[in-house]
């Protein structure tokens, strides 16, 4: 793996692959998340991916990509800790596979440059066809958002465990924004974004590397400015809140959140193995004792935001046994705190970690998400450091860790009665 | 090994090996992955509702295919995960219609996680106690899916395209059936099924193919059946419902359309070429190179669309999903945009470039190790092999791929599912 630091503003992350049959190739602008524009920053990828100079139409885009043998292009926007990422990316079929000879990389990283570059506009903004059509389907994606339960409620809890802070802020963006957004007033977002974000790319596979950091410059200033979030993580206070939303469901849901404060002190390892020790994957107290042994919930998993000193805890439960399975995913995390963990648990631990970070390295995708969410945390390492980081790790940091978090927010979805 | 299998077009090989005992085994070598990643699965699934034994009829409860998986995972020494996580292994497992698959991934200890797998399979460890927990568990599974308006959409088409085939059963079963469940049933139900000769082992990774035979020699404590007798599967003509509708807290309707293929027409050396066939037809009707997509899409009257052709020795049907405020408008446009294809008013520049999007995305499967071993698995299942469809694809005509549509989109099969909003 290689980083290019091309500016203070762009970098590249060059991974040489000659096994693959595809390549992957993704261009990601970051933007502090912000709620009076957030809502046009999310709808932008939506309409670029509408169609570009050359390919003014979705028909016209998919014959393009059908040729080049099925590449797929992707234009999404995902938040990372107290920042947006419009990214941008397409995976496609390296040249050697091609049954006619057919040249296939050019092409597929030009149409990504030019998606990013050169979108469909007329009289010098975006199309307003493709404007409507798109708020009307962020409208319907917002509206969406019920229609599954665990994402919902996860999301409800991010809300609120973090309502005044940029990482509280939606994804998907606030219908109350879409009645003002134009064609105008989206041109004007795009241009900002591209003049002023921070730039992340990534390469994975067999690439000429001048036609990447060409197509790169040619699409943003080097050294123009731009502005960065500085992720903070706000430390623990009072009695957990308690939120009740009923619907018309079978199963509840409980999710709970918690607060730590700052985990700068502790690497990417030792918050990884807490995580894993007390509730992701089949090897955590979590697992073992609220689904397997109390048969609580059907599922029952923590996650950890690092950056951001949060952790979130979700699982299906029956409405009589929600108090029950409250108490005992407290109850786990005061044995972890407690340093109530057996050797077994700590290695069974160690173990999945070092696998997951290993498989990690056999999938563009993966290797993508890891390297942006590193970039955007200011600290890269690679897998292979993580798995090393994880060896030396002590069961004593684990506890410390457990020890700051605190649930501030609890989310039950019930069924109605 | 006694087989081994390259492609210089594909720059692929596999090997395979049918053991002493019976069971097959594929082995994909993947050296440049860092974990390896195994399956076993046995030709047994939600499909199957009943078989014979020394002359006496047997019948299965819905769900007890997928209720088993969930079993294997008890030892009487330790569970599975237990095991595994001695070794660092992503365990997990999964019941189809047509099979019950278990596997894990493991950048290390490959061969120890592998023992573990083949020897949880072939050791069940059944007892009341367990078996009653278990159905407590799955309970909570299926409240979830109750809830999950994909899941019903996508289950309540096909339970409307069918007649009496046992497709229609819900996979994990319901409550009540599962409740039935005792040791004795699912340990004589499990021997009849889990047998080598029944079974399909597939690995690809950074192995050695005679290592893994060694493991399975050593490991999977099996043996042949050859008085396998599920009941024999029978399905009428015609559909038992044109349309069905539900309630749920979605925002929008939410649709499901099925068509079953009538797969006694296809003669079973041609069902690997109809899988291809139908798969380009797709996307030349509902693709987004097709009139069809894009005018919908377009006009806002589509959204989160997708479409599967769904193959196996027993069945096979077209699945399509998606929302829109006019499900019925959708299913009248799908149609319209069969009959532009069977009526032969398909463009051949259309179908060329349809045959590289299908087989870029068919190559692309080769760079995961989940995907190609299970692949190889269902080829097997189906008596083909992992690397027939380079060949079909490169080698199909548009007429071949018109034949297989008229045969496959067929409206009097066909069946729309729809999940509606609560009233307010």
């Amino acid at each position: 793996m290689i980083i290019r630091d091309y500016s203070e503003r762009i970098k590249l992350c060059l991974i040489d692959d000659r096994s693959f049959k595809s390549n992957f190739f993704a261009v990601n602008v970051i933007i502090p998340l912000d709620k009076s524009n957030v809502t046009e920053s999310v709808l932008l990828p939506n309409v670029m991916i509408r169609g570009t100079k050359s390919c003014p139409d979705i028909e016209a885009l998919s014959r393009k990509l059908s040729l080049l043998y099925g590449a797929s292009l992707y234009a999404d926007a995902v938040k990372k800790n107290d920042n947006l990422v419009l990214s941008f990316s397409v995976r496609f079929v390296k040249d050697r596979f091609s049954l006619n000879g057919e040249k296939i990389a050019a092409d597929a990283v030009g149409l990504l440059f030019e998606m990013l570059s050169s979108p469909c506009f007329e009289s010098n903004v975006f199309k307003s066809e493709y404007t409507e059509s798109e708020l009307k389907n962020l409208r319907d994606r917002i509206d969406a958002e019920i229609n599954d339960k665990r994402r919902y409620v996860l999301k409800s809890l991010i809300a609120n465990l973090c309502k005044d802070e940029p990482f509280g802020i939606s994804a998907n963006g606030y219908k109350e924004d879409l009645e003002r957004i134009t064609p105008e007033t989206l041109t004007k977002r795009y241009r900002e974004i591209m003049a002023n974000s921070k730039i992340f790319a990534f390469f994975f596979g067999e690439c000429d590397e001048n036609v990447i950091c060409e197509g790169l410059f040619s699409a943003f200033d080097k050294q123009s400015p731009f502005s960065e979030a500085v992720s903070e993580a706000k430390t623990p206070c009072g009695e957990p809140q308690f939120i009740r939303e009923e619907m018309a469901i079978t199963q509840a849901k409980l999710a709970i959140g918690f607060k730590a404060g700052s985990l700068e002190g502790y690497t990417p390892a030792e918050t990884g193995l807490f995580n894993a020790v007390y509730g992701s994957g089949a090897t955590s107290k979590l697992f073992e004792n609220v689904r397997e042994k109390l048969s609580l919930c059907y599922y029952c998993a923590s996650r950890v935001y690092r950056q951001k000193g949060i952790m979130t805890v979700d699982s299906g439960v029956e409405i009589e046994k929600y108090e029950t399975a409250y108490n005992e995913i407290l109850s786990q995390l005061d044995d972890v705190a407690n340093k109530r963990i057996t050797e077994r648990e700590f290695v069974s631990a160690k173990n999945a970690m070092r696998n997951a970070y290993n498989s990690l390295k056999d999938s563009f995708f993966a290797l993508h998400d890891w390297y942006l969410s590193c970039f955007i945390a200011g600290d890269i390492y690679t897998p292979d450091e993580i798995t090393e980081l994880i060896d030396v790790a002590e069961a004593d940091r684990i506890a410390e860790i457990a020890s700051l978090f605190k649930p501030q927010t609890v989310y039950l979805l019930s069924p109605k009665k | 090994m006694e087989k081994r299998n390259f492609s210089s077009q594909l720059d692929e090989e596999y090997f395979e090996t049918v053991c002493e005992n019976g069971l097959k085994i594929i082995v994909f070598k993947k050296p440049q992955f860092n974990a390896s990643y195994a399956v076993i699965a046995t030709r047994y699934g939600s499909v199957n509702t009943g078989f014979t034994e020394n002359g006496v009829h047997y019948d299965i409860p819905d769900g007890t295919a997928h209720f088993l998986e969930h079993k294997l995972f008890e030892g009487e020494k330790a569970p599975a995960f237990e095991r595994f996580a001695k070794t660092g292994a992503s365990a997990n497992a999964y019941t189809t219609f047509d099979k019950t698959a278990y596997l894990f991934s493991a950048s290390e200890n490959f061969y120890e996680s592998l023992e573990i797998l083949l020897d949880f399979v072939s050791h069940p460890y059944l007892t009341e106690e367990n078996v009653k927990k278990e159905q407590g568990i799955i309970g909570q599974e299926i409240e979830m899916y109750d809830d999950d308006p994909n899941w019903q959409t996508f289950f309540r088409a096909i339970d409307g395209a069918y007649t009496t085939h046992p497709i229609k059963k819900d996979i994990a079963g319901t409550r009540e059936t599962i409740s039935v469940l005792t040791p004795e049933l699912l340990y004589k139900i499990y021997h009849h099924f889990y047998c080598s000769n029944n079974m399909t082992l597939c690995v690809a990774g950074n192995v050695s193919p005679e290592k893994v035979v060694e493991t399975a020699n050593k490991s999977f404590a099996l043996k042949p059946n050859d008085n396998i007798c599920p009941d024999e599967i029978i399905e009428n003509k015609g559909v038992s419902a044109k349309r069905s509708y539900k309630k749920l807290a979605v925002s929008k309707p939410l649709f499901g359309i099925a068509v079953k293929t009538e797969l006694e027409k296809v003669a079973l050396s041609d069902r690997r070429k109809n899988e291809v066939a139908v798969s380009i037809a797709l996307e030349l009707i509902a693709g987004g190179i097709s009139n069809f997509y894009n005018k919908l899409y377009s006009e806002n009257a589509l959204s989160d669309f997708g479409y599967e052709y769904m193959t196996s020795n027993g069945y096979a049907v077209v699945n399509l999903t998606g929302v829109s405020d006019d499900p019925e408008r959708i299913y009248s446009e799908f149609f319209k945009s069969v009959k532009k294809l069977t009526d032969g008013k398909t463009d051949e520049n259309d179908f060329e470039t349809v045959k590289k999007n299908v087989y870029g995305k068919y190559l692309a499967a080769f760079d995961s190790i989940e995907d190609v071993a299970n692949m190889a698995l269902s080829a097997d299942f189906s008596g083909s092999n992992v690397f027939e469809p380079a060949e079909i694809i490169k080698s199909i005509t548009l007429s071949e791929v018109i034949d297989a549509a008229k045969l496959a989109f067929c409206e009097d099969n066909a069946s729309m599912a729809v999940i509606m909003p609560q009233d307010e």
